[in-house]
Formats: C-alpha cells, sequence, structure tokens
C-alpha cells in the first residue's frame, strides 16, 4: 500500500510538466468546434444558475436571502464548487476510456491521468471563483476573513476528487456497468447534497449524519462557509471529522485499487 | 510470481545490451464477461481462461541489431513489443531495456482522434521530452514527409487511414530514439509512400547504435532490413538466428 502511494506520487512528479500541457489540451477538447469556444466552459454553467435563481426565486417564491445575502450569490457560491465536483463524478471516474490511448498506445504513467483531468476541470473552477468574487466585491456584498479559508479549501477539493479517480477509473475501465452507476448518482447527488438549500436547516438528526459523510455536501458547506455563511469549518466539527476519516478511507481504497487494478487496466482497454 | 520491468534511459550508460528478456511469462485472463472480470477484481475464486501470450521468453537483442520478429497471429509477438514499449508489463520474469523507445503499435498510433494533427505532434513530442524550440525544428518535416497538407490543422478523425498511419509513421521514424519498434507498419499508403517509408528505414539502419525491432508479415521486407530473426510459436522461441535462417524455418513451418 505505502509503496503504491510513493509509486503515485514519484510519476506525478517525474511527469510534472506535462500536466499542465495534457490539462490545457483536455479543455482544447472540450471547447473544440464551437464558435464560442472558451466562453462555453464559463456560460454554462452561467446559464444554469440563472435557471434555478429563476426557478427557485422568481418561480416558487420559496427562497429568502440566506444570512442576508442575495439567494443568487448564495447559490451561485454553492455551484461553483458542484460543477467541478461533477465534472469529476461523472468524467473523473472514466479517465482511462477517454485516454485509451495514453494508457496502452504510449509509455505514459497511468497515475498521472487523473491528475491532469482534475486540473483541467480546476482552473475552470478557479476562474469562476475569481468571477463569484468579483461579482461580490462589485455588488458590495461583504467578503469577511473566513474568506482565508479558500485557499487550503480549493486544495483538498482538487486532491480528493483526483484520488476519487484514482479510484474508480479502473473499476470503470473494467465494467461500463459501474461507470453508468456513478454517472446515475450523479443527479441525486445535486439535489440531495445541499446545492441549492441550506443543509444546515434540516432539522432531522440522522440525515445530518448521514450527510456528514458526503463529500459534495463538504465542499458546498465550506465554500458557503467562506464567501456567505461566514463560520470557520472546525465550528462544525460533525461535517468536519466525518469528511476527513472518508477522505483517509477513500485513499487507502484508491491505492489498493490502483495497486490490484493499475497494471491490469491496460490490457482490458 | 514475480516480474519486473527496469527502463534504463541513460544514454552515458551506453550498454552493448538494448534488450533483455529473462523467463517473460505474460498470462492474460479470459473470464466468461464483463462483470465476471470485474467481480474478480473484489472476490477470490471467479473462474477465469488463462492464455499465456509470452511463455517463459528468453532473448537478448545486442545494440544496433536490426531484428525481425516473425510468427503466426497470436504467436506473442505484438505482446512481446508492448512489454518493451511499457504499455503492458510481463506477469513473470524480468526484462531490461536500454535507451529511449518509439514505437509505432498499430496504424491508429495512439492518436487523440479530437485534436488537430498538429496538437497531436505537439503533445506527442511534449509526452517525448522535447522543448517547444525543437518542437517548431521537428514539425515541419514530419508534416512535409506524411504529405498531409492542409489536413494538419484538422481534427484527426476526419483523417483517413491511410494518413493517420503516414503521420504516425513519420512522427514515430522522425524522433531519433534508441530503440525503433515498428509493429506491422510498413504496408501504408500507396507505392510512393512505401518506396518513401523504406528509404526513410534505410537511413535510420545507417544511423549507429539505434536498435530496431520489426515485426511483419511480409518476408521480403524483413530480410531486407534485418540481420537477425527471432520465430516464436505460441509465446515460446522457436527459432533464433540469422534472418535468411529464420525465413526459411518460419516457411516451413507454415508449409
Amino acid at each position: 500500500m505505502f509503496r503504491t502511494l510513493t509509486e503515485v506520487l514519484r510519476d506525478n512528479w517525474e511527469w510534472r510538466h506535462q500536466v499542465g500541457q495534457l490539462a490545457i489540451t483536455e479543455l482544447r477538447k472540450q471547447v473544440r468546434g464551437a464558435v464560442l469556444g472558451w466562453v462555453w466552459l464559463l456560460a454554462t454553467p452561467a446559464v444554469f444558475i440563472g435557471v434555478f435563481w429563476f426557478a427557485l426565486e422568481i418561480g416558487l417564491r420559496t427562497s429568502t436571502p440566506v444570512h442576508g445575502i442575495p439567494y443568487i450569490v448564495w447559490l451561485a457560491v454553492g455551484m461553483v464548487p458542484w460543477f467541478y465536483m461533477s465534472d469529476m463524478i461523472s468524467g473523473g471516474s472514466n479517465v482511462y476510456r477517454r485516454y485509451s490511448y495514453l494508457v496502452n498506445r504510449l509509455r505514459f504513467p497511468i497515475a498521472v491521468i487523473s491528475s491532469f483531468y482534475g486540473a483541467a476541470h480546476f482552473i475552470v473552477f478557479l476562474l469562476s471563483t475569481v468571477i463569484i468574487a468579483a461579482t461580490m466585491v462589485l455588488t458590495r456584498t461583504p467578503v469577511t476573513v473566513y474568506a482565508v479559508q479558500l485557499p487550503v479549501l480549493a486544495i483538498i477539493m482538487y486532491f480528493f476528487w483526483v484520488v476519487w479517480s484514482l479510484l474508480t477509473s479502473p473499476l470503470s475501465a473494467l465494467s461500463k456497468d459501474f461507470h453508468n452507476l456513478v454517472k446515475a448518482l450523479s443527479l441525486p447527488l445535486f439535489w440531495l447534497s445541499g446545492t441549492i438549500f441550506d443543509m444546515s436547516q434540516v432539522q432531522i438528526e440522522w440525515v445530518q449524519w448521514v450527510m456528514a459523510f458526503n463529500p459534495v455536501t463538504f465542499f458546498v458547506t465550506s465554500y458557503r462557509a467562506a464567501l456567505c455563511d461566514h463560520f470557520w469549518l472546525w465550528e462544525r466539527p460533525r461535517l468536519l471529522f466525518c469528511f476527513l476519516g472518508m477522505f483517509v478511507v477513500m485513499l487507502l481504497l484508491a491505492l489498493r485499487v490502483q495497486k490490484r487494478l493499475g497494471t491490469e487496466v491496460a490490457d482490458v482497454l | 510470481m514475480s516480474s519486473e520491468v527496469r527502463f534504463i534511459e541513460t544514454r552515458a550508460a551506453r550498454s552493448l545490451v538494448a534488450i533483455r528478456f529473462s523467463h517473460v511469462t505474460k498470462t492474460y485472463r479470459l473470464y466468461k464477461n464483463d462483470r465476471a472480470r470485474f467481480a474478480a477484481s473484489f472476490l477470490p475464486g471467479v473462474k477465469y481462461d488463462e492464455v499465456k501470450a509470452d511463455n517463459d521468453l528468453s532473448f537478448v537483442i545486442r545494440r544496433g541489431e536490426s531484428v525481425a520478429f516473425l510468427g503466426h497471429n497470436g504467436a506473442g509477438k505484438s505482446t512481446a513489443l508492448k512489454i518493451i514499449t511499457g504499455v503492458t508489463t510481463p506477469t513473470e520474469g524480468t526484462v531490461e531495456v536500454h535507451g529511449r523507445v518509439s514505437a509505432l503499435l498499430d496504424l491508429s498510433a495512439g492518436f487523440d482522434p479530437l485534436l488537430t494533427g498538429r496538437e497531436n505532434l505537439i503533445l506527442r513530442a511534449r509526452l517525448w521530452g522535447y522543448a517547444s524550440s525543437e518542437i517548431d525544428e521537428l514539425l515541419p518535416e514530419i508534416t512535409d514527409f506524411a504529405e498531409i497538407g492542409k489536413f494538419i490543422n484538422q481534427p484527426m478523425r476526419t483523417y483517413s487511414a491511410g494518413m493517420k498511419a503516414r503521420l504516425g509513421f513519420a512522427f514515430a521514424s522522425s524522433l531519433r530514439p534508441d530503440i525503433l519498434i515498428l509493429d506491422e507498419v510498413l504496408a501504408v499508403g500507396d507505392r510512393r509512400f512505401s518506396k518513401k517509408s523504406l528509404e526513410r528505414m534505410q537511413e535510420i539502419m545507417s544511423r549507429d547504435g539505434i536498435t530496431l525491432l520489426f515485426v511483419t508479415h511480409s518476408l521480403s521486407s524483413a530480410e531486407k532490413f534485418c540481420k537477425r530473426a527471432l520465430v516464436l510459436d505460441h509465446g515460446a522461441l522457436a527459432f533464433d538466428g540469422p534472418v535468411h535462417d529464420g525465413v526459411s524455418f518460419y516457411k516451413k513451418s507454415v508449409a
């Protein structure tokens, strides 16, 4: 297990110069063929946020300002990490099929594929964060000291979903059913995890416990903690420690899967 | 079971040996279906068939040699080349590879269909370790040779099989590797292009110290480029010697 970890880290270190190049290539592939090209990377999420805002605030009139912050701002702050996570849940869980030529035509360490795929979508996430922050400044929404949690959170989020990709991609390479299952989970996760509502307002104890182990809830809640809801993460120890515990378990599982299936992936694709 | 593959890329090493296979076995596990394969990654006792693509294969290839791999389909030639390239690992045995390998393992050559020819070449050259300035020098040479013309800026999904193969060959043969691996790829293109690639091969062979591994069913081109032949049969080494003897050995085994 420990040896697999050092191998994954060493491969990533040795190929670090190519990770950036490959991440840009991944983004290029996504925008290929569209006249507006790069605009779509940010326009699609923006339209998504706009539609939800319209449906919930204008249509259903269910939303009220959360902690004195307009609902649309609060919504957008939670959606930005969601878009990154959504890409990693569906696309990140299947990177070996997506880049099969790196697996079985060239000598390329497969553990690095997750890193650059994650990096590509992380770039979009960072751009979106900059736009959100600029919007908040322009609309004179106060940005407080709690925002210093953001960089740490962003880094943890990047690594968490890269580890997720290391865990799920070999399984998806072996079985298309597995990947379909993961993709099918993406939509329920969106509705259940508190991306469009405030999870802390759900006053049911067992729901709170279950959701404490949901990484989507963790990242959405913590992003809002930094920008909207203004609290430190350690003030919600249940959420923080359940997440950290789950991260460790997932890392161990990912290493086990990489160790057992890492060499097999090239033979089955 | 233990296996090890060592890639030694330092040019200073300049070993006399290019490739050493010691008792290499590659076993593929064949499951009834994908579900069984998936289950086997968690559960013990899932049934499977074993196929030994390479079976206790041992040989040494010295630096500068040109070796033809002959054998029927399924004899284990491609698996051996894939192990040398580093895209698959042996189940048992040890492999040493001295120097940098450039391989053309199939006609699609591992290009990304969504990227343009130019983007693919840049990406591949980066992965090979070239700097931007070196890539700028290399690109025109490759595209000229492949005769891709204006298609170089089109996505590769729009390429014909021949164009892909020409670009693949032009790229693999332009990299100046220590070991060049070509798997069934010389039959590409029209007569003019295949004449041109034969000339390119001859030019490569005249360089000092380059090792060529060549899988082909065209016995005449094997005799033309290679001095030595390895004939594989059911994953095992059936013949190892001068190429003319190897070709007649292979012909006899077909008859």
